[in-house]
């Protein structure tokens, strides 16, 4: 075949280039056996090594399929899968010599750039995705064309590719999506979360980081609530053993509320998957949407894991309705320890304190007792409210809270520990809220008159975290140092393209990978078509098939129309001159040549036989024969127009 | 395959093109090839598995994929559509031996990428420029003396991706002529057409004629007779002169030959023919139902094969 050598090559590249993400997913001795076979192919065309025997490639092959089942076990999952595909493109690409064997990699690598959204699909992966894609159709395109240069097969490839998009959107937003999956879906992907966890160890930690990966995203249908009241309610703690705070009271549904309050705010929140079945609303959520249950503390939960990003369209309200007096449970606390802070309690309750004035003294003692907002609060061990409140003085959102708890619990207070964000930052380019892992927050409720209260003890110590965030309290700027100038423009400059990132992400993720059956369906109701009509679907379908046909249509007008070469001069002063004839009485016949035509002058017109004879020589000389001038050709057309006759 | 006769005439209908021949809409076809209908069957899955999971990013690969597809047919038909063949001929050629098929391409607006033409048993394929001409040769087997119609000529492409296949199928208004087979011809033949020659026979030529030397060649020389050897040195052409001795002329007579079956007398007269033009001799064919006077040259040999090659079947 035709440039055998450089096809085989340039169907290397783009299987390399397809396989690239993987290279660092798949084990080592995965990638390096691709590598090597890739190798030892390219070898086996430009210095003609042997094609390994068909004994040995077995071998080879079986060789393979027990290393990989030897590292990964028994399970047969994403990775197993995509380190056997791995493999193959080695083995294939040292046995191919046909282009049918090319077709079939090139097929292979068309399946391996699809297999990256098991890992990921965010804007930069699917990008490089459709990138794949140009590479692998340029490369089959070039497989087909039997020409010695890549640009025209790059661009023809680019061209089917353009010209396919349309087409491919059109698909992709009539295609009907399914509510759920067809047959079980067994998901291994374990997203592994930062910033938030079920239990709350406020002496486990000595240093706290700030992670800015986002936690989710709000979408307000109204105005945004104030700053302050951006409390976003994940869990309800309800237990301490001494050292952590934990949920272990059994499961309650909510009682149904039939009627809506008014000053209710509703929002779309899409949430980043982290694996586990909680959910985060607005304090307090009054609904549960479809697929989640509303606990009677107030939370939200998934009925599935939330292992894949989800949007829930929510609705809260600030105000706790009154529900039923809690029970004894809510105040229980460990037999012993912490004897100083009981002591404290106890002193507020024999004073004859009330609910509300024991919530004041200990937002009193957080503010003047020296407390400092700290994320290096240092480890503690055995008495860790005793060591909080009376030594190290020093803490974050979660010492504060669940030294507050403990002591309401103590004076015999029903109080809780909620986890959750507070706060958020709003991306003017898309207007919508980022809630960013480091917005993580914790606070308690207490109860009093019949409903729970919030009570932010973090508050008091540090006011400015819940008017700017947790990064304002540590963050040079928030403590008052000044930055340089040229510093804060580089700062704002590379915000501002965080931002735009996140919002185009965003869009991404709303429009493209959170096209849902839900979505999908409201958009169709939005457009005045009910699907699930006999009519409707009927519509749908005709406008399906209007959209087919002017996007094809538009394709097959762009391929078919002539790119019309500037007519050949020759042909127009020939054209010239048989018009001059033509007026003169002797037209040219249809199928007669310039010869023919001119001998036929010739014997009709004997006066114009020798210029006839020269201009005509000079045009088959042109036109059919090697040389010609187009000078004298020209010089001959001009003299016989102008001549009189 | 037994189709009613009004649809084959239907298709074949369709098949016959004049020429020039421009390729439109109803003269071409396209079907996925094997490697289309796999790469169909794997889209097919990955649909599956994008429905199983609703993976809407799955969804987007598949139907871009898909779309690459469908724009890669029309692609494919856009690569045949509006070629143009401007003419054809079939050169003569001996029976058994494979006739030269021109066909000359044009191009017409648009680029043309490896469009395969098949004619007979033989293939060739062709890129063309926008607005390029080419002329394509090709061999067609031939089984049998007389007029040889073309049959069909069928163009076809693959490109871009190989995953469909358009192809048109055209029978054109060309018709060649086979010469007769030729029996070499032996000592005692050409002695008893010698002998029936109008000089009496004076024995000065061999069988293939003694070789004289070179002289520069005469376009009624015609090719056989080119000395490719001195004409190699780059002075002009040479033909190879026999020493024919005297100008002779010598008519084949159907009657003489010395055959005995109807075919093998129109083999052995065309050996004769072949033979004498080969050594320049002047010769006139007599056959049953018309003569040619004696003469020689290419066109003279032509008129002759041409004659013998039209003769009717054996009674």
């Amino acid at each position: 075949m035709i440039h055998d050598k450089r096809r085989f090559s340039v169907v290397l590249a783009a299987l390399a280039v397809a396989f690239a993400p993987h290279l660092l997913r798949v084990p080592l001795f995965v990638g390096a056996f691709v590598c090597a076979a890739w190798g030892y192919a390219l070898g086996m065309q430009y210095r003609g090594w042997a094609v390994p025997p068909r004994w040995l490639r077995v071998i080879l092959a079986l060789a393979c399929l027990a290393l990989v089942f030897a590292w990964y076990g028994r399970s047969f999952g994403r990775d197993e899968g995509v380190a056997l595909l791995s493999l193959m493109l080695g083995l294939k690409a040292i046995e191919s010599k046909s282009v049918r064997d090319m077709l079939a990699l090139l097929f292979l690598a068309y399946f391996v750039v699809v297999t990256n959204v098991l890992y990921s699909q965010g804007l930069v992966m699917s990008a490089y995705m459709i990138f794949s894609v140009l590479a692998v159709t340029a490369a089959l395109v070039h497989l087909h064309s039997a020409q010695a240069r890549l640009a025209p097969d790059l661009r023809r490839g680019a061209v089917l590719l353009a010209q396919s998009l349309p087409l491919a959107l059109l698909l992709f937003v009539f295609f009907p999506r399914l509510p759920g999956a067809l047959w079980g879906v067994q998901d291994d992907r374990d997203e592994g979360v930062t910033g938030f966890s079920d239990t709350l160890e406020p002496g486990s930690v000595s240093s706290l980081s700030l992670s800015a990966e986002v936690a989710f995203r709000v979408d307000f249908a109204g105005p945004v609530p104030d700053r302050d009241a951006l409390y976003w309610r994940g869990l309800v703690l309800d237990s301490f053993d001494g050292a952590r705070w934990f949920r272990a009271l059994p499961f309650e549904l909510a009682a149904r509320d039939d009627v809506l309050p008014p000053d209710r705010v509703e929002y779309a929140l899409t949430l980043e998957p982290h694996g586990k079945e909680w959910l985060f609303a607005l304090d307090l959520p009054v609904a549960a949407p479809r697929g989640t249950v509303l606990r009677s503390d107030r939370t939200l939960a998934s009925l599935r894991m939330v292992r894949s990003r989800m949007r829930f369209e929510l609705v809260s309200a600030p105000v706790a309705g009154v529900s039923r007096a809690p029970g004894p449970e809510w105040t229980a606390l460990p037999g012993e320890g912490n004897p100083q802070a009981r002591e404290l309690a106890l002193g507020w309750k024999a004073a004859g304190l009330g609910t509300r004035a024991m919530i004041d003294a200990a937002l009193a003692l957080f503010r003047d007792g020296g407390f400092v907002y700290s994320l290096q609060p240092g480890a503690m061990e055995g008495d860790i409210i005793d060591q909080f409140l009376f030594a190290s003085r020093r803490g974050y959102c979660e010492h504060y809270a669940s030294a507050m708890t403990f002591l309401l619990r103590t004076a015999g207070v029903p109080a809780r520990v909620v986890a959750g964000y507070q706060g958020g930052e709003m991306n003017p380019m898309g207007e919508y809220m980022i809630v960013r892992q480091s917005d993580a927050h914790a606070w308690v409720e207490a109860w009093d008159g019949g409903r729970w209260l919030r009570v932010d003890p973090t508050s008091v110590v540090a006011p400015q975290r819940l008017a700017f965030g947790a990064e304002a309290v540590t963050s040079p700027q928030g403590q008052g140092v000044d930055m340089p100038g040229g510093a804060r423009i580089l700062r704002r400059a590379a915000r501002f393209f965080q931002l735009g990132w996140d919002a185009a992400n965003n869009s991404w993720n709303q429009w493209v990978l959170g096209f849902s059956h839900d979505r999908q369906r409201s958009l169709w109701q939005r457009l005045g078509f009910d699907p699930s009509t006999r009519e409707g679907a009927g519509k749908l379908a005709g406008l399906l098939a209007l959209g087919l046909a002017v996007v094809l249509g538009a394709v097959f007008w762009f391929m078919l129309r002539s790119r019309r070469q500037p007519p050949d001069p020759v042909v127009l002063l020939y054209a010239r001159f048989c018009r001059r004839m033509e007026r003169a009485g002797l037209p040219r016949g249809a199928a007669e040549g310039p010869l023919d035509y001119a001998s036929r002058i010739a014997r009709e017109r004997p006066e114009l036989g020798p210029a006839v004879r020269d201009l005509v020589d000079a045009y088959a000389a042109l036109r059919y024969g090697s040389g010609g001038d187009m000078d004298v050709f020209n010089r001959l057309v001009g003299e016989f127009i102008g001549r009189r006759f | 395959m037994a189709l009613p006769r009004f649809i084959r005439n239907l298709i074949l209908a369709r098949q016959r093109a004049a020429l020039p021949a421009r390729l439109t809409r109803k003269r071409i076809f396209i079907l996925p090839t094997r490697a289309g209908a796999v790469f169909g069957v794997f889209l097919l899955a990955m649909l599956l598995a994008a429905i199983n999971y609703t993976n809407n990013l799955a969804f987007l690969l598949t139907f871009i994929l898909g779309s690459v597809a469908v724009v890669s047919a029309i692609h494919a038909y856009a690569n045949l559509a509006g070629l143009e063949i401007e003419h054809g001929r079939l050169l003569p050629a001996s029976c058994g031996e494979e006739a030269r098929l021109q066909l000359f391409f044009r191009s017409g607006g648009r680029e043309r990428r490896r469009v395969s033409v098949r004619a007979g048993d033989g293939t060739a394929e062709m890129s063309l420029a926008a607005g390029e001409g080419r002329e394509l040769d090709l061999g067609v087997p031939t089984f049998r003396r007389g007029l040889l119609p073309l049959g069909k000529v069928v163009l076809a492409t693959r490109y871009p991706l190989g995953l469909f296949r358009a192809w048109s199928p055209l029978i054109l208004p060309v018709t060649g002529l086979v010469y007769p087979r030729r029996l070499p011809v032996d000592a005692l033949d050409w002695h008893l057409m010698l002998g029936t020659g109008e000089d009496g026979g004076l024995g000065a030529v061999s069988s293939s004629g003694e070789f004289g030397g070179i002289r520069p060649y005469r376009p009624e020389d015609g090719p056989s007779r080119i000395s490719w050897k001195a004409s190699a040195r780059g002075a002009g052409l040479f033909s190879k002169e026999y020493r024919a001795g005297v100008a002779r002329t010598l008519v084949f007579d159907w009657n003489e030959v010395r055959a005995s079956e109807y075919e093998e007398r129109i083999s052995l007269l065309a050996g004769l023919v072949r033979e004498a033009e080969r050594t320049g001799l002047s010769y006139g064919l007599r056959l049953p139902s018309l003569s040619i006077e004696p003469a020689s040259g290419a066109a003279h040999a032509h008129r002759c094969l041409e004659a013998l090659a039209l003769l009717p079947e054996a009674p």
